[in-house]
């Protein structure tokens, strides 16, 4: 499943919990964990919202992760997945993110994820334990 | 000295460095940490007949990181289940068996489903070991000449070989 209408261009914003973070030293700074895009499973939707119809604080009180990272849609595509709109489930622009999300398209995803200034880890090169 | 405080008392285990019976606290760890921090067991009397070894560079700060894991909280990332007994135990089992003293330690996250996952990013790879609740372990590696992903663990040669990617 993907919705048309929403461009490659387009940011999504994943919310990052405290303990799901890690310090990439391929990229010389801390990234998102593999497993802050998995839910329930490799074929679990993943919860995102787009960056153009939201604000991070807002985000921010969907729920209890610290943390927000951003996307390109044309990136979740390019590995294989899908994105579509859910505001059921979290207001508008939330969306899903669809398909198979084996740990190596995760690994292709998150090394590309910038943080949201104010809502990253303190120190950018330092690992979270 | 590994300290834990649970929400009713404080446990203190015997330390854990260089002159530390290794498979001892080992042993003492996974029970520890197969318990969520709240087995009280005085570390000396769990294996003590075991032989002596140093611990290797990357087990306090594994144990340490295992030991901060959501263990009492199903609402740690909205909807994610707590980390579940056992598995932090079996992952430090495969970490033990794979790992030698050059290896540094891994960050350990813990997983939506109440797993637990040691991933390492350095010399050019990734290398991510989880271990899941209903006992599946699972192993992602990529290189720049190789890319691996599994739902079961290969056999131990090969893990040890790719673990020895991470390694100083």
């Amino acid at each position: 499943m993907n919705d048309p209408t929403i461009g490659d261009a387009e940011k999504v914003v994943r919310r990052v919990a405290s303990e799901q973070y890690t310090f990439d030293g391929n990229l010389g700074r801390t990234r998102p964990s593999t497993q802050a895009f998995r839910q329930d499973g490799r074929d679990g939707d993943v919860s995102v919202y787009l960056r153009s119809e939201t604000t991070p604080d807002t985000v921010a009180q969907e729920g209890n992760q610290p943390y927000q990272c951003v996307v390109d849609v044309g990136v979740l595509r390019q590995n294989g997945l899908g994105i579509i709109r859910t505001p059921d489930k979290g207001g508008p622009g939330h969306c899903d993110i669809t398909g198979r999300k084996t740990t190596g398209v995760l690994n292709r995803i998150v090394q590309t994820a910038q943080w949201v200034d104010g809502y990253a880890p303190l120190d950018p090169t330092a690992a979270p334990h | 000295m590994i300290t834990v405080a649970p929400r009713s008392s404080e446990i203190s285990l015997a330390p854990v460095s260089g002159q530390a019976r290794f498979f001892g606290n080992a042993l003492s760890a996974m029970c520890v940490v197969d318990k969520g921090s709240l087995l009280s067991a005085p570390l000396a009397s769990t294996a003590p007949a075991l032989p002596a070894m140093d611990s290797p560079p990357w087990f306090e700060p594994t144990i340490q990181a295992m030991l901060a894991l959501p263990w009492d909280n199903d609402n740690w990332n909205d909807d994610a289940a707590a980390t579940h007994p056992g598995t932090a135990a079996t992952l430090l089992i495969v970490l033990v068996s794979v790992l030698d003293d050059a290896t540094p330690p891994p960050d350990i996250v813990p997983t939506w489903r109440g797993g637990v996952q040691a991933e390492w990013h350095r010399n050019g790879v990734d290398l991510e070991i989880e271990a899941d609740p209903d006992g599946s372990l699972g192993y992602y590696f990529r290189s720049p000449t190789e890319e691996y992903e599994e739902s079961a663990l290969p056999n131990i040669e090969q893990l040890i070989r790719l673990a020895r990617s991470v390694a100083a």
